[in-house]
């Protein structure tokens, strides 16, 4: 059983339903934990690899490497020709495979080495991941592309320099919501208080998303450690909670089906369920929204890092960059790109957000020990 | 054919019970007198349990009536029958203690709990088992739980009690010793007792009356020296004990006796059946227990008035206390006869040596079904 | 006599033949043992470790880089404190509640299942118990989705009392009897097949005696057939209540803001609460208590009802 040629049991199913969300989380923990004991079986011949816990890579790594790459990403989440051009180009072959939860990916790369060489984490799951060691750092002289990033990706919260990501593709945590029922204009977080939408909203099952909605409501900041910003956030919440339906991050179905109205919700997924029902919609909250960025990383022990690098180069490439972005309909950090993306994308307002709008949309800062400060809060928040 | 001394404390009356396409119980009467040990004997399958659980309530008849103390009790649910069941399985309740399970039925009338302990305690010692108040049926054994069954139907005082086979289960030698202790508690108690076996040892042995039932139907009710003496039918005579059955055409009268067809040297003499006109040239089945026989020597003797056939030994099998002589008689019957071993037996005990056959014709009993003049044994 | 005696046994002795070769056999208490030894290296890996480690982790520091740290040094007791928080009361109270309301309505929906197939099944038994289990045959999830589908507000349920007339609007998901209907559905086999195991060793001719007894048919059920098939109904008991009490998929699926049970709690822990020693903390009490409670149960009633 071999890694590379192992279909996922996550890819199979997705196959089968054509509206699943890259944030889908409950529906595939039973496969996510069937494909979890299968990398476990697949992997144990790699373990031992990159667990000195040293940010250096392992000397062997000059050794030239096999010309293949294994890629895991997010499902639906890459355009058709990204892959085969890339081959064509380089001679590498690429093994792709897919997830759809940083938890998944996250347990799976706890599990041991998986003998991947390219995953995408959300920024929040990559600092995790950054400190739980499982991720190694980036050769940036082999990706002379990353110069074409927006200057925004270059030196953001989560990985300053990009020392050990390069975005893929980024987005907004704003509401999504059904404009036809919610009874009221949804302009900022306190559209959870129209009356319409009592019993019937939700917001998301992440502590760091729920509270920086909270701290964006109440005009602090959305990273704040300071205790009296996350107490109040925490009231604030509190307070809420009494008047939506769940915290869920599976909001997509209940949204689409009208058991909820509105959601704290991830921009991508709306525009998904947006094809589909049209009265849903996504509005970027005035007061702020949390970005999310989604970046190609390396895991520690990765057999193939230059590869990877090669790999990651290629996407920053103008052209590759903005087919992919043309695509997936998400927004691009490759600011090179942006001559290639379509016009439809760059007017958007909710891909492509005004310079104003830009300013109040910060990334999830990585906070270290103070990420407790959070836990502890949202599990009351959870309790209450 | 119920006791007219007696009051009639169950009856059953033109009682049908189909299950599917079977007929179980057919159009069955039986009147049980009060106080009587009456006694429904049968193979499995005739009927006599499905007519005592009607009786019970467990089953309601399809047509017919179902009395009790007088009153039609078809439709009465079990609970509301003043009858209590001794089962063939006990059925004693695993989870209650052996008192409880005695005073189980007490609880649900109105009893005081002073009046429950005495009753449970009279009813244990009436079965002979004082001090097992506190032990699980669990450990008992078959026979002391058979005792609590007892104590347990009986403590309710009911006009009636049924008992489905509730020997069945145990070992012959415990089975005997039960016997006489239910005919002593019955006598004691009083309560009429419905009992079903398919023992017919035990049958009579036990009953004051007895009905014999096969395929759902009665064959024959009586007195147990009746039934075993006299039986009405030939199902009867080959059920209970040994029986030689003879069809023979009749001949012509001796006096008030048939006489009937019989090999030369023979002679064969039956009492006329009361109520059935019979007439030279009619085929007629009788039977004669194998007790009632004797054996003589070929050349021997024989007064007139008795009945004789002359044959060969074929088979001997002793018995102890008598011995068992099979013997073919020269027209091709097969006879069966018991011979007392009261004294030290001589050669008629070899087979192949040919002796002859004697008894009192009036031992022979007329069969009151049709004769299939198949000549046979019915053993 | 004697003389007899002797000659008899040396004839014995000359007449026997030449002992057969003794096959070595190992002594039966090892191979009893193993015959155990699959289970008890299964037992070992998969169910005393985890166990351990959970305690292990109870009884660590909490960390944000490695979750747990653990040493005998620093044997950490302060996360039982934190579990044993108020905080966490009215979520435990509400396990217990939904878990007790589910188990009833297990046992009574359950019940009187078990009894028709054990006693009127008749020769298509078989047939009804594989009906019952069925649904087993499906991810536990993929049900609670299908649920999710039926108690949508555009769902099956809501058409179908539209169509006659009772209004199609009605709220069904995220609330409390979302949740126990899941628990219950869910379940409900795990109280059928212990019945049913139960109902069908029973005499049926105590049913008759009881009645021949003078009781009636609810006064037979209570004093009769329930106290006999309680091994059955006790092992449905806790075959039901204990799964359901601990369970966090249910509410996450079927329930709302308002319905989190302390699976859930426990399971938040280890993710967005990002407190492994509480978590664990919480399990070995959740544990420990339906411990004790079976503890109890066999204490008083015995290991025989089991």
């Amino acid at each position: 059983m071999s890694d590379p040629d192992r279909v996922s049991l996550a890819f199979i199913w997705d196959t089968a339903s054509p509206h699943f969300s890259r944030r889908t989380f409950m529906r595939t923990m039973a496969f996510a934990s069937a494909a979890g004991f299968v990398a476990a079986c697949g992997s144990s011949s790699k373990i031992g690899t990159g667990s000195s816990g040293s940010t250096t890579r392992p000397t062997f790594s000059s050794k030239p490497e096999a010309k293949l790459l294994n890629f895991y990403n997010w499902t639906d989440y890459i355009d058709d020709k990204t892959i085969p051009n890339f081959q064509k180009q380089t001679g590498i072959k690429v093994v792709y495979d897919n997830y759809s939860s940083n938890d998944e990916l996250f347990a799976k790369l706890t599990a041991g080495s998986t003998g991947y060489d390219i995953i995408v984490p959300t920024d929040a799951t990559l600092v995790k991941m950054k400190h739980a060691n499982l991720i190694q750092p980036l050769d940036l002289s082999l990706i002379p592309n990353v110069k074409n990033l927006d200057p925004r990706f270059r030196n953001a919260a989560y990985d300053p320099g990009n020392q050990y990501a390069i975005p893929w593709q980024w987005g907004t945590t704003g509401i999504g919501f059904d404009k036809k029922k919610v009874g009221g204009a949804v302009t900022d977080w306190d559209a959870f208080q129209l009356p319409n939408v009592k019993g019937k909203s939700s917001f998301l099952d992440e502590a760091r998303d729920a509270f920086a909605m909270a701290l964006f409501a109440l005009k602090r900041d959305p990273n704040s450690t300071n205790d009296t910003d996350l107490d109040d956030a925490e009231k604030y919440l509190t307070d809420l909670k009494k008047k939506i339906k769940s915290i869920t991050s599976d909001y997509q179905d209940p949204l689409k089906s009208g058991e909820l109205l509105l959601s704290q919700a991830y921009s991508g997924d709306v525009f998904t369920i947006q094809a589909d029902k049209p009265n849903i919609e996504y509005v970027i909250p005035t007061s702020g929204a949390f970005s999310w960025v989604d970046s190609m990383a390396i895991p520690k022990g990765a057999g193939h890092p230059k590869n990877a690098e090669a790999f990651m180069n290629y996407i920053l490439e103008p052209k590759v960059g903005a087919a992919l972005t043309n695509f997936v309909n998400y927004g691009s950090p490759n600011k090179a790109a942006q001559p290639f993306i379509s016009k439809d994308i760059l007017t958007n307002p909710l891909i492509y957000p005004p310079a104003d709008v830009l300013a109040k949309l910060p990334f999830q800062k990585d906070i270290g020990e103070d990420e407790i400060k959070y836990s502890d809060r949202w599990t009351k928040v959870k309790t209450a | 054919m119920p006791d007219p001394e007696r009051k009639v404390e169950v009856g059953l009356y033109g009682v049908t019970k189909r299950f599917g396409d079977m007929v179980a119980v057919d159009d069955v009467t039986i009147e049980v007198g009060r106080g009587e040990f009456f006694s429904m004997l049968g193979p499995s399958g005739c009927g006599k349990t499905t007519s005592l659980r009607m009786i019970a309530g467990f089953e309601e008849p399809d047509s017919g009536r179902v009395e009790l103390t007088g009153r039609d009790i078809v439709g009465v649910a079990p609970y509301k029958r003043n009858v209590n069941t001794v089962f063939q399985s006990y059925a004693l309740f695993p989870h209650l203690t052996v008192a409880e399970n005695v005073a189980f039925g007490l609880r649900r009338k109105k009893v005081s709990k002073g009046d429950i302990r005495d009753r449970v305690k009279r009813y244990l010692d009436l079965v002979q088992l004082p001090g097992y108040d506190e032990r699980r049926p669990s450990q008992l054994s078959g026979g002391q739980q058979q005792r609590v069954a007892l104590a347990r139907a009986l403590v309710n005082e009911p006009a009636v009690l049924l008992l489905d086979e509730p020997l069945g289960a145990l070992d012959l030698k415990l089975r005997k010793q039960m016997q006489l202790e239910l005919m002593r508690i019955q006598r004691e108690v009083g309560v009429t007792f419905v009992y079903v076996t398919h023992d017919q040892e035990e049958a009579l042995v036990m009953s004051d009356r007895l009905a014999v039932m096969s395929q759902g139907r009665i064959e024959q009710i009586g007195y147990p020296e009746d039934i075993y003496e006299r039986p009405a039918t030939r199902f009867v005579a080959g059920f209970i004990g040994t029986s030689n059955i003879i069809e023979a055409v009749v001949t012509g009268r001796v006096g008030d006796l048939l006489q009937v067809e019989a090999a030369p040297g023979d002679r064969l003499l039956v009492g006329a059946p009361e109520g059935r006109a019979i007439s030279p040239g009619d085929v007629l089945a009788f039977t004669v227990r194998p007790e009632k026989l004797r054996i003589v020597a070929e050349n021997e003797p024989v007064a007139d008035r008795l009945c004789t056939i002359a044959g060969t030994v074929v088979d001997v099998v002793y018995q102890g206390v008598s011995t068992q002589l099979v013997i073919r008689t020269d027209a091709g019957t097969t006879l069966v006869v018991f011979r007392q071993n009261s004294e030290r037996v001589s050669d008629a005990g070899v087979p192949g040596t040919r002796a002859r056959i004697v008894w009192d014709p009036e031992f022979n009993v007329v069969l009151a079904d049709e004769p299939t003049l198949d000549k046979e044994l019915i053993s | 006599m004697d003389e007899g005696q002797d000659g008899l046994s040396e004839i014995e002795v000359e007449a026997r033949p030449p002992p057969p070769p003794r096959r070595r056999r190992l002594p039966d208490w090892i191979t009893g043992n193993l015959l155990l030894l699959p289970t008890s290296v299964w037992f070992l890996f998969l169910l005393v470790i985890p166990t351990l480690l959970v305690v292990a982790y109870s009884l660590g520091q909490r960390g944000v880089i490695t979750p747990v740290r653990f040493s005998w040094g620093h044997l950490n007791f302060s996360n039982y404190n934190l579990a044993l928080n108020p905080l966490f009361l009215p979520i435990f109270t509400r396990s217990i509640a939904y878990a007790l309301v589910s188990t009833i309505a297990c046992v009574l929906l359950g019940f009187p299942l078990a009894y028709w197939i054990a006693r009127f099944g008749g020769r298509f038994r078989n047939v009804y118990l594989v009906l019952v289990i069925i649904p087993f045959l499906t991810s536990y999830l993929i049900r609670m989705y299908a649920w999710q589908f039926i108690l949508q507000r555009n769902g099956l349920l809501n058409s179908v009392l539209g169509a006659i007339g009772l209004g199609n609007d009605h709220t069904f998901l995220n609330t409390h009897f979302a949740v126990i209907l899941g628990l219950t559905y869910g379940f409900l086999p795990f109280m059928i097949l212990p019945l049913y195991a139960s109902i069908e060793r029973m005499d049926k001719s105590l049913v008759e005696a009881s009645y021949d007894l003078g009781h009636g048919k609810t006064s037979t059920l209570f004093r009769v057939i329930i106290p006999t098939v309680s091994p059955g109904l006790i092992a449905g008991i806790l075959l039901v209540f204990i799964p359901a009490v601990g369970d966090f998929v249910t509410p996450e699926l079927l329930g709302g803001v308002k319905t989190q049970m302390f699976g859930n709690t426990v399971y938040d822990q280890f993710g967005s609460g990002n407190n492994w020693p509480l978590g664990s903390a919480m399990s070995v009490l959740l544990m420990m208590l339906i411990l004790l409670g079976v503890f109890v149960y066999l204490w008083r009633v015995g290991e025989e009802a089991l």
